[in-house]
């Protein structure tokens, strides 16, 4: 039984030319944690593999509990190209609070 | 079209400097409007690293206005948003700031508010760059200290790049999106099939589409919409091709599937489009000046 990425964490989304940030939080330490170990980058890709994205970077930012991945070439063109009404990827965080994780133990 | 470099905070510190009240000028990095202002008022030296990262860590808590008060936030619904506060960075000499609000606005200043926007739009957190400096977010440390302020503090640096970042605009044809409504327990199959039509009726003139995407906004995750919105956006070099697509959408009401609507809004506006290309240059070939004068001297 998975359970969605927003039992752990809040989630912000951006653009950087054609590739997009998703900044994400953790409730605590504990979620902190439990994303480090299953907060993946193949989980990410494979969530994000109908819009395009090809690759997918992961940091860490341990002493505030967040994350920050870089969605790679998931703009489909960026923000002046792209054929998209959300141009900018700023609905790819709240879709991120759907990726199913497994629970804590 | 247009090549902009992003330029530090160096001239607004000058300009502060030579008692300007208001700085008027090009393009510069968003952390830069607070770094300058810093450096006006402190006296920090230029390659004291990690106090400028702390003055750039406070410009990029700031520089998306409410997005670190509560906008945006995805606790949205907690957070009194009709009158939300712009945010407040108080600085001290050595870098520390206080994230915090007007008194009695709306939003809210938290932990989540603050990491949410520190972690907005960046790359390699222990590298983001700006023409000031090379800082690194991983050092940043946060406190709650009373309702509605949140004390950062421990950001490093290192120096400072030798290019600026570049944004270059170029011509890239043009574009138009068109919205229709579309109803009925099949809707997915009449909204993608009214696409079609209107795509093929596109090649059968001469102007198959360059750059072609269909949406169905509104369709749920599994399929079972009654309604949904049909986008089409085309792109493409020919001026004539996109004209001809959003001539194109109209005749559907009486030639495509029934059960759509929204024709009323008119044709879809031709925009052109200016592509982006960033790139960086080297700061020697981007010298900067600036000039104050008082409101009379400009007007004369």
């Amino acid at each position: 039984m998975m359970v969605p990425l927003s039992n752990f964490a809040s989630t912000r989304s951006g653009d950087k030319g054609n590739h997009a940030n998703l900044g994400v939080v953790a409730h605590n330490a504990r979620a902190f944690a439990h994303l480090q170990q299953h907060l993946t980058t193949e989980r990410l890709q494979s969530f994000f593999a109908n819009l395009g994205v090809t690759e997918v970077t992961r940091f860490e930012l341990p002493r505030v509990l967040a994350f920050n991945f870089v969605l790679h070439n998931i703009l489909a063109g960026g923000a002046s190209r792209s054929l998209r009404l959300d141009t900018q990827g700023k609905l790819l965080g709240t879709l991120a609070l759907e990726l199913p994780l497994p629970p804590l133990e | 079209v247009s090549v902009n470099a992003y330029l530090g905070a160096e001239g607004i510190a000058a300009a502060l400097q030579q008692n300007a009240r208001i700085v008027i000028t090009g393009r510069v990095a968003d952390a830069s409007l607070t770094v300058g202002p810093c450096m006006a008022a402190f006296g920090t030296d230029w390659h004291d690293w990690n106090t400028l990262a702390g003055y750039s860590v406070a410009g990029h808590l700031i520089e998306c206005g409410a997005q670190v008060t509560g906008g945006y936030a995805v606790d949205w619904s907690h957070y009194d948003l009709h009158d939300v506060g712009y945010p407040i960075a108080e600085l001290t000499a050595n870098g520390d700031c206080v994230i915090t609000k007007p008194p009695g606005s709306g939003g809210a200043v938290n932990r989540r508010t603050v990491t949410e926007q520190l972690v907005y739009e960046i790359g390699d957190p222990q590298h983001y760059l700006t023409p000031d400096v090379d800082c690194n977010f991983t050092t940043v440390e946060l406190a709650e200290l009373e309702p509605n302020r949140v004390c950062v503090t421990g950001a490093t640096g290192a120096a400072a790049p030798d290019t600026y970042k570049v944004s270059l605009a170029y011509r890239d044809g043009f574009m138009a999106s068109g919205m229709l409504l579309v109803a009925g327990n099949d809707c997915l199959t009449k909204a993608q099939t009214a696409a079609d039509i209107v795509k093929s009726r596109l090649e059968l003139v001469g102007y198959a589409p360059q750059r072609w995407h269909v949406e169905l906004l509104g369709q749920a995750t599994y399929g079972t919409s009654r309604e949904v919105v049909l986008r089409i956006t085309m792109h493409d070099e020919r001026r004539e091709a996109v004209e001809r697509f959003t001539r194109e959408l109209a005749p559907l009401i009486t030639s495509g599937p029934a059960g759509i609507a929204g024709y009323a809004a008119g044709r879809p506006a031709i925009r052109p489009v200016y592509a982006y290309w960033p790139t960086r240059i080297s700061k020697r070939f981007v010298p900067w000046q600036t000039t104050v004068k008082t409101v009379q001297e400009w007007q004369a």
